[in-house]
């Protein structure tokens, strides 16, 4: 029986993942409560190691085969997702939810035209001919200001730069039209004027098309441009959690004072 | 792509220049006199006069080098000379037989494909799951077989007690295909193990993340995707691997009393007949060449990084 | 062959855990089986209860019995006796091989990597044309000319698998040789070929012994192949390519004569193998 959450917003409930490693197994997620909702940027801030990039593989299904234990809840628009068959999950990946990654290069196949690979994902989900799909990822690309859409779709990611490689990101997971974006340390990889033009894509695309963003980093003055809400992670526990002005003007825990000393 | 090929044909004359080298050298080390074979190919037995004679007919009196272009020359033209065995030139003999062995090793390569490629897929999917151990105990037995012995066991098994194929020739349909299936004994663990372990790499890198970050079919993230990129490497590997698989046409050939070429290599061994010998390496030598050659340029279709043109 | 030298390569210098590696079962069942016969062909006079060579036709084909513990072959000869002398044989001319590649190989490619330029590049076009060459055409080549026998092949089967050891010594010996131990070595006045055949080779040996272990195998199956078409060692000898040959004429009558000899080239290969994978996965490294 699906319960009637909120609709809009992606629920995390309870939610505790171990991993089984050769000496038994680590406990990554210790039992966190998250709420990412409909045209808000919701930060996920932590170090390496913490547990925010594990959060976001559980909501998408991409946890790899040593996941021991999963135990909690994961809602998307009140439907719940922890457990769903591997075809059902590929049907809501890139509608529902889509997420961008932190190497952009890496996370396009090098073998294959940008062209290719934004027309592969538009006709998965949807029956349209191969030149309106073609259409469409043109459209998507100049949404994200990259000009020469035409041309581009006939480069391979070799070809490109970091910043432009991850406004492709972007457009091919928005071409899909989800409701909800994860973005896994979009920025982490590239240079600063870069970040402001994702950041800017980003914003845009939360405020005007109502996308549900979550901004994972580790960055806390990223999360100054671009978040509205904010939950701290350390070692998989929500230490602290709220608006980004509440995190900035009175912070609470500790370890929250400790990053903000860091970059203030 | 043209000036390419035609630098890559180039750059691989050396190789078969030292091969014909190799090889016409070491007919000079060849026990027996090799004007006196040529005598008793005209002569029954021959005087030492006759000897002689055929001695400065064939040019064998002349130093080395003039004797190695005269060869040279002769062999670009196809010209190799004639069989001791049976007097029909040996690029006939050779043609004979080729079509034979190339059909056997074409089937080879195709079951090897077949069989391995999805073996070696089910086999990194499933990583160290149970599918996956017992295909690599499947892989590990295979390499450690010896092909020639198979070759015999199927005799056994499909010639003797199952009265499937007859032991003596290849008339039936079926032993072409157990020839195959023998010749690729070996092979199958390489290219599983070849495949699974590249596979299993690439299943890990960020574009596959992405792949099902998109909710693709699982085909198209393991096939498309994923395999793409994990046939790279293989790729190299495959070339040495069809030299390596018509080298053992020999036994295989030998086994199951198959006509090919391999066989005739074998018997022009024993009976030191020379012309055929030398065609046939010199053959494999081309062979080795232009199946480089190929795998290279199917190499620049399939990844865009390599820059040909 | 190749594709494990280009594996090792990539993996750079290794050290190995000997002590673990020993410890793994599936090394010590192989190794057990190794040294069993190591031990038999070592000791194949005193362990052979029967001449392998002694023919006596009156008694060929025999069932196994007390006095033939497998019976006998096509000429009455003692099939036991034969596959204990013939693992003299297999073992010999492999370890045999393996010496004289590495001998040759190793140097050549320490050598090669350590001087670079031009030679380097000259050395190595020409490892790689020998890489390139197929062991059987080299065999058949040389097995037409000088006639098939067991020393040929052996000279056959170096010529073409010493490449694979210069191949990598040159590999890891232009990795060793830019790290910084080995300028101080060099600053502190060390002559070459001190550097070269203490230091450097020290560090690279564990990757030539691994190579030498996954290759065995292989070389076991070849040589028993080429014996098997004529290639290679000839009869009388008991070897166990040539029992399996003479063996291919009694399928039908004596199955045995093709099922023992096979059944023990799997063995002792798959028992090589065990010893070569457990280095292969790399499970060992330090």
């Amino acid at each position: 029986m699906a319960d009637m959450n909120d609709n809009g917003e992606i629920k995390i409930e309870n939610l505790e993942i171990d991993f089984r490693i050769k000496k038994g197994t680590v406990s990554v997620i210790k039992n966190i409560d998250m709420s990412v909702k409909k045209g808000r940027v919701t930060a996920l801030v932590g170090e390496s190691g913490s547990g925010k990039s594990v959060t976001s593989h559980a909501v998408m299904g991409l946890l790899p085969m040593n996941v021991k234990k999963l135990s909690g809840k994961i809602w998307i628009d009140g439907e719940s997702v922890e457990s769903l068959s591997v075809k059902e999950r590929q049907k809501i990946n890139g509608t529902k939810v889509g997420m961008i990654f932190q190497d952009p290069v890496d996370s396009m196949n090098p073998l294959y035209t940008v062209g290719n690979q934004m027309i592969e994902g538009i006709r998965r989900h949807r029956k349209i001919s191969k030149s309106e799909a073609e259409e469409k990822a043109v459209q998507s690309l100049e949404a994200v200001n990259l000009s020469n859409a035409r041309q581009l779709m006939k480069k391979y990611p070799f070809e490109l730069s970091g910043g432009m490689c991850q406004r492709v990101m972007i457009a091919m997971t928005m071409s899909l039209e989800p409701e909800y974006l994860i973005a896994d340390e979009p920025t982490t990889a590239l240079d600063v004027t870069v970040q402001k033009q994702i950041i800017k894509e980003l914003l845009y695309m939360s405020h005007e098309k109502n996308v549900g963003i979550l901004f994972i980093t580790h960055d806390l003055g990223v999360v100054a441009e671009v978040a509205d809400d904010v939950y701290i992670m350390k070692d998989g526990k929500i230490v602290e959690q709220g608006t980004v002005y509440d995190i900035f003007d009175h912070p609470e825990h500790p370890y929250t004072k400790m990053l903000l000393d860091a970059i203030l | 792509m043209l000036r390419y090929i035609t630098k890559r044909l180039l750059a691989l004359i050396p190789i078969i220049l030292i091969m014909s080298m190799i090889v016409f050298g070491l007919t000079e080390l060849a026990s027996g006199d090799p004007a006196r074979i040529l005598a008793e190919m005209t002569y029954e037995h021959p005087t030492n006069e006759q000897v002689e004679w055929a001695r400065h007919e064939y040019g064998l009196d002349q130093p080395i080098y003039k004797q190695y272009i005269n060869w040279a020359g002769k062999a670009l033209h196809g010209d190799f000379g004639f069989s001791y065995n049976t007097r029909r030139s040996a690029l006939e003999e050779i043609g004979i037989k080729l079509p034979i062995t190339i059909k056997l090793a074409v089937t080879s390569v195709i079951i090897l494909l077949v069989i391995g490629v999805p073996l070696g897929i089910l086999s990194a999917v499933f990583e160290n799951k149970w599918l996956d151990r017992i295909i690599q105990i499947f892989s590990f037995f295979d390499v450690s077989m010896p092909s020639f012995w198979i070759g015999l066991m199927m005799l056994y098994v499909f010639g003797v007690k199952l009265k499937v194929i007859s032991i003596l020739g290849s008339a039936t349909a079926a032993a072409p295909v157990l020839a195959a299936i023998a010749m690729d004994i070996g092979y199958f663990g390489i290219i599983i193990r070849l495949i699974r372990t590249n596979l299993i790499e690439v299943l890990h890198k960020g574009y596959i993340r992405t792949a099902k970050a998109k909710g693709l079919s699982s085909f198209s993230v393991i096939v498309k995707h994923g395999l793409k990129n994990a046939i790279l490497p293989v790729l190299t590997r495959f070339s040495s691997m069809c030299v390596s698989l018509l080298c053992g046409s020999a036994v295989i050939e030998s086994i199951f009393a198959i006509q090919g070429v391999g066989n005739l290599a074998l018997v022009s061994v024993q009976i030191k007949d020379l012309p055929v010998l030398q065609c046939y390496i010199l053959l494999i030598t081309v062979f080795v060449v232009v199946m480089n050659l190929f795998v290279d340029i199917l190499y620049s279709f399939i990844d865009a990084r390599i820059q040909i043109m | 062959m190749n594709h494990k030298v280009r594996k090792l390569e990539k993996k750079g210098v290794m050290h190995f855990r000997w002590a673990e590696y020993l410890g793994d079962t599936k090394t010590r069942i192989g190794f057990g089986i190794v040294v069993i016969f190591v031990i038999l062909a070592i000791f194949a006079p005193m362990i052979a209860p029967n001449d392998p060579l002694y023919v006596d036709v009156i008694n060929k084909l025999q069932p196994p019995s007390r006095q033939f513990w497998f019976g006998t072959d096509n000429m009455g000869r003692c099939l036991f006796s034969r596959i204990v002398w013939g693992s003299r044989y297999s073992l010999l001319y492999s370890f045999i091989i393996m010496v004289i590649t590495i001998l040759i190989g190793v140097p050549i490619g320490l050598v090669s990597g350590y001087i670079g330029g031009k030679i380097d590049n000259f050395i190595m076009r020409i490892i790689d044309l020998f890489m390139a060459m197929p062991s059987f055409v080299l065999a058949l080549a040389i097995a037409g000319t000088l006639g098939p026998s067991g020393k040929n092949l052996v000279f056959a089967m170096s010529c073409v698998y010493w490449a694979s050891y210069a191949r990598l010594s040159r590999a890891l010996t232009i990795q060793v040789k830019e790290q910084s131990f080995i300028l101080a070595l060099k600053a502190g006045g060390c002559s070459h070929t001190k550097i070269l055949f203490g230091h450097i080779l020290k560090n690279i040996m564990d990757s030539i012994v691994a190579l030498a272990t996954m290759e065995i195998g292989g070389i076991i199956l070849s040589i028993a192949g080429f014996s098997f078409i004529g290639l290679g060692v000839q009869p009388p000898t008991p070897e166990w390519g040539i029992m399996l040959s003479d063996s291919k004429n009694y399928i039908q009558t004596c199955p045995r004569l093709m099922l023992i000899p096979g059944i023990v080239v799997v063995i002792v290969v798959m028992a090589f193998n065990l010893l070569g994978d457990g280095l292969k996965n790399g499970r060992y490294e330090r």
